[in-house]
């Protein structure tokens, strides 16, 4: 049988006190805390090699009250010293001892019923006299002090000495359990048999080949241990990862782009109007520094502000006054699409181009919203590529995110036509999530830029997937809360 | 986005039949209208920016029919001749000078509808209108209303009783003190005279954009009425008329036309409800759509969605404002002919998978790190110029800086990872130490070279804090991370308000300048209530590639 080095010491501690004893009594004979005395003779009892009895003490303890008459002796024996000088009044007595009134009025009582005063009441209150017996107790060492004393020093006192000191309020008793562990015979031979285990293998163990004469001690392979924390990557970053893989696994190259964005890149050259609502204040981080940004050559931006005013071929176009200066105003991207058509203008179809980053909104920061986030874009830009390429590549992406279920709802972006919302649909919610949105960039976003053929294109939240998959309820979790504990804690899987 | 409340009664019964919320929730959806709300009297619609026509529960009631393949084509909507007349005065010209109007007849206003139409205007000056700013509706009983009404101005001190008022007020007293007058004042206030509607007896019939005055208001037992959309933009002030009226002809009343007199002598008659012929080609549907639709089918989805045609050219209703490109038509084929109907296709474009460098770098350092034992953290790129420079203590650089920060915490774009990283130590003094954390972070710097003016730049921080953190234990982690990349690194004695004088180093590679390592000062600790030492160093890891 294995045993555990401390269940050793428990043994010997146990054989050095005849075989029985209590865990506080072990733990002196063992050397070895109290604690782990108990614990370990509990799980020496579990292998049969000890018997556990339990047991009740009562533990009398002194009050406030007690501890001072410990100390300054008791009031009625301060009364009974001073009697021997010959009878007194109480008020006397009062003032010699300098007892408080109640206690000395409390201490009458006491003195009659032992017959050690006789009490009268006189022409100035209560008269006391002292009898023999009282003189006796007056004299006599022993009493309720030297009891106190006793209590204090060892615990012990008699039954009926405590309960009279407890009606006098000098002393409490506190109950609580104990045990005594008695020794089985069993336990001599598992001893023996436990001297030859190895506990700690060591490197002068493995050397010197003693393991291979003794045992190896096995473990409480359940036992708690201490928590450990290596490096991580945080969940964005896996996850961010896990995208980049399956669009470079469709073949698609990847980008980046400037977080300080043209107007006209972020806005103009994808059709959205100068005076459109998510170009206000309240919607777009406009800058103080820099303050101004380049826009490209004259072409495209000829081409673009021709889009807007009257229209590309076939198009009616918005139909106002398109102004350069609002194009070149800086401000921090509002979505990656920035990035992903500045791609367009560089590109020679077929092309398919992604990116993942970093975007801004001007919100107010709370469970639901933050001022900036990550997004992905991705485009596609081929000669035959029509409304079910786009559905494809959406569905193809979402599969491998773990999402079977999709569809497709029609949706409204300014620059894109087919417009759609792809959705997913989570069982154990019940319910479609949108999940980003997507479409065919209309002409007047395409033609401008010298590119002729259909441009598949999408926007994605990397939060929200993350957010559905841990069950997270709030988005600060993401960038603003940096928890640790949630970090360390939170699964990559 | 707008989202519009329809009461269902009112709403089924435009429609012609009666609808269980799944035709809510997964039918109509298909239409391109996500339910938002349901109850038993009635729904919350989201209606996309592009179909401002639904914004009223007749639009909506229309394209249903058309969708569910109840009623087909454009219905027509005649528009009757009148001796309605409307002079515009020179003074408005160029600053609030588009006006279109129309004079309706014969309606029949219920609480639910009347309700429905208050919706709309509201609606419209909203989006289309941009809050007023672009134009505004107004609408008058014309019952006691005399002709010729003229658009002008009026002097501040001009009196008027406004809508559910009892009391004259000055034009400027509305301004400052009606409710209108506080939400949209601001579009006049700097005005020498206010842009008003009169009468033919010189009566206040509005203040434009903001008010209406009491005297010629609309309420159920209004019969015939007066509609003014007034603004800076012709298209927006055409929209929107034609969408009301389309709206209440759908109930049926009568629309007559307003003549509208310029200065210039020219006369517009409106409103004007002829559908546009556009050409189309089925061919550029089909091939956008990878559908084999013969012309028949082509024409049964766009009859559906409420078109016509004339020829082979289609006609679009003087309410859809949204077509402006043969592209759109072939939305709303799509959309008729079911999303769900589509069969996704496997891709098949091939191209060649390509990596951005940048990433792929960043990636192969966040694998270090994360070896060497630190947890990655991903924080904010906004901040505030207190949180960036003062307290680290250290020197304010030219920064992007916001124009409009909606809170002072979001002020600029930060320029180091160093005070991202104390705040994440700050917000885990509770939790078990040792702390070991990294970012691979973009920071941005001002760049007047740089086509936008100002340049992403990744940096990698690493920090450690707990009871002894110091600079020997971060200098061994940041040799070991630097042995990694194979890059040789020296250190040189430098200064940083952020760090302890004498316990600071400017890292350097091949002689240049790639970083800094060491102890926080003391002070900058607590700036950011923290209570442990924490050592750390950051590398601009453009310069390491």
């Amino acid at each position: 049988m294995d045993l555990h080095p401390l269940e050793i010491k428990v043994i010997e501690g146990l054989k050095k006190l005849g075989g029985k004893g209590s865990a506080g009594a072990i733990a002196e004979a063992a050397g070895i805390e109290k604690p782990q005395a108990e614990r370990f003779a509990y799980s020496l009892s579990q292998k049969g090699l000890a018997v556990l009895e339990k047991r009740t003490h009562q533990t009398p303890k002194l009050t406030k009250l007690g501890e001072q008459y410990k100390k300054e002796g008791m009031p009625e024996k301060k009364i009974l010293k001073e009697l021997l000088d010959g009878e007194q009044t109480l008020e006397r007595l009062i003032g010699k001892t300098g007892l408080d009134r109640k206690e000395a009025e409390a201490c009458i009582g006491i003195l009659k019923k032992n017959g050690w005063a006789a009490i009268r009441k006189g022409d100035k209150g209560l008269e006391l006299e002292i009898t023999e017996i009282g003189k006796i107790e007056a004299n006599s060492k022993k009493d309720f002090q030297t009891e106190l004393q006793n209590i204090a020093d060892s615990g012990y006192v008699d039954e009926n000495v405590l309960n009279q000191l407890r009606k006098r309020g000098l002393v409490e008793v506190a109950s609580h359990a104990d045990f005594t562990v008695e020794l089985k015979e069993e336990a001599s031979s598992a001893i023996t048999e436990a001297q030859d285990v190895i506990h700690n293998l060591t490197h002068e163990i493995i050397k010197s080949g003693e393991w291979k004469t003794k045992k190896l001690r096995g473990y409480d392979v359940r036992a708690e241990v201490a928590n450990y924390y290596g490096g991580k990557l945080h969940p964005l970053t896996v996850a961010r990862n896990k995208i980049r893989r399956i669009f470079l696994d469709l073949g698609f190259e990847e980008t980046e782009g400037p977080l300080v964005e043209s107007s006209f890149w972020n806005f103009d050259a994808l059709f959205q109007p100068q005076d459109h609502p998510s170009r206000d204040l309240a919607d777009t981080f406009y800058l103080k520094s820099p303050k101004e940004t380049n826009i490209p050559d004259a072409k495209i931006v000829g081409n673009v502000k021709k889009a807007h005013e009257s229209g590309t071929l076939n198009s009616t176009g918005w139909g106002y006054k398109w102004n350069a200066e609002l194009a070149k105003k800086p401000i921090l991207r509002t979505h990656t699409t920035a990035v992903t058509i500045r791609a367009l203008s560089q590109i020679k179809p077929p092309a398919k181009v992604f990116s993942i980053g970093r975007v801004f909104r001007n919100e107010t920061l709370d469970f639901k919203h933050l001022p900036e986030f990550t997004q992905i874009d991705g485009i596609v830009a081929d000669e035959n590529v029509s409304f079910k390429d786009l559905l494809g590549y959406l569905k193809e992406f979402f599969y491998r995110m773990g999402f079977e279920k999709i569809r497709f709802r029609p949706a409204y972006f300014p620059y894109t036509e087919m417009s759609t919302e792809p959705e997913v649909y989570l069982e154990e919610r019940g319910e479609w999530i949108e999940l980003g949105g997507s479409g065919i960039f209309r002409p007047e976003v395409t033609e401008p830029l010298g590119i002729d053929v259909p441009v598949l294109a999408w926007g994605l939240s990397l939060e929200r997937p993350i957010m559905l998959k841990y069950g997270l309820k709030d988005i600060r979790s993401f960038y603003y809360f940096n928890d640790l504990k949630w970090l360390r804690d939170v699964s990559l899987k | 986005m707008a989202l519009v409340t329809f009461n269902k009664k009112d709403l089924e019964s435009l429609i012609g039949k009666k609808l269980t919320e799944s035709d809510y929730k997964d039918k109509l959806i298909m239409m391109g209208v996500p339910l938002e709300r349901y109850t038993d009297t009635e729904v919350d619609l989201e209606i996309f920016p592009n179909r401002p026509d639904m914004l009223s529960v007749e639009g909506f009631a229309r394209a249903a029919q058309g969708f569910l393949g109840i009623k087909t084509k454009s219905p027509e909507y005649e528009v009757k001749r009148g001796n309605f007349v409307v002079n515009v005065d020179q003074k408005l010209l160029g600053l609030r000078g588009c006006a279109g109007f129309a004079v309706v007849k014969d309606l029949k206003f219920t609480g639910e509808s009347i309700a429905a139409f208050m919706q709309l205007q509201e609606k419209l000056a909203t989006t289309i209108g941009r809050k007023r700013k672009k134009a505004s509706i107004g609408t008058y009983d014309l019952s006691d209303l005399r002709f010729p009404v003229k658009l002008t101005t009026i002097s501040k001190i001009t009196k008027f009783i406004p809508l559910g008022g009892t009391q004259e007020q000055t034009a400027e007293q509305v301004l400052k003190t009606h409710p209108k007058g506080q939400e949209y004042g601001h579009l006049i206030e700097k005005w020498l005279e206010y842009p008003a509607y009169l009468d033919g007896r010189g009566r206040v019939m509005s203040l434009l954009p903001v008010i209406n005055s009491e005297f010629s208001k609309i309420t159920t037992s209004t019969k015939n009425m007066l509609i003014e959309v007034t603004g800076t933009d012709w298209k927006a002030v055409r929209e929107m008329l034609n969408i009301i009226v389309c709206a209440l002809a759908e109930r049926g009343a009568k629309i007559y036309e307003v003549k509208t007199v310029y200065p210039s002598e020219k006369v517009i008659r409106m409103p004007d409800l002829r559908p546009r012929k556009m050409k189309f080609d089925i061919n550029y549907a089909n091939k956008l759509l990878d559908l084999d639709l013969k012309q028949n089918e082509v024409k049964e989805r766009l009859l559906r969605m409420r078109f016509d045609f004339a020829g082979n050219d289609v006609l679009v209703p003087a309410y859809r404002t949204d077509i402006m490109h043969p592209l759109d038509l072939v939305e709303d084929i799509a959309i008729a002919h079911g999303y769900e109907k589509f069969e996704p296709r496997i891709p098949q474009i091939p191209t060649i998978a390509k990596p951005n460098e940048k990433e792929e770098f960043a990636n192969l350092l966040r694998n270090i790190m994360s070896g060497l034992g630190f947890q990655e953290i991903v924080t904010f790129i906004l901040t505030n110029e207190g949180e960036e420079f003062d307290k680290t203590k250290r020197q304010r650089l030219e920064h992007v800086e916001i124009q409009n920060p909606k809170t002072i915490d979001y002020t600029m774009a930060r320029t180091s990872l160093i005070p991202s990283i104390l705040r994440a130590f700050a917000q885990n003094q509770s939790n078990e130490m040792p702390h070991k954390m990294f970012e691979v972070g973009t920071v941005v710097h001002l760049d007047k070279y740089y086509e936008t003016g100002a340049k992403n730049i990744t940096k990698l921080i690493a920090g450690i804090s707990h009871a002894s953190a110091g600079y020997s234990e971060i200098k061994s982690m940041l040799e070991a991370f630097c042995r990694n990349i194979g890059t040789e690194v020296s250190f040189a004695e430098t200064e940083d308000g952020a760090f302890i004088e004498g316990r600071v180093a400017e890292i350097k590679a091949k002689g240049e300048k790639v970083g800094i390592i060491g102890e926080i000062h003391p002070e900058v600790l607590l700036n950011f209530n923290i209570e442990y030492p924490v050592a750390l160093f950051q590398l601009n890891i453009e310069k390491l590639k």
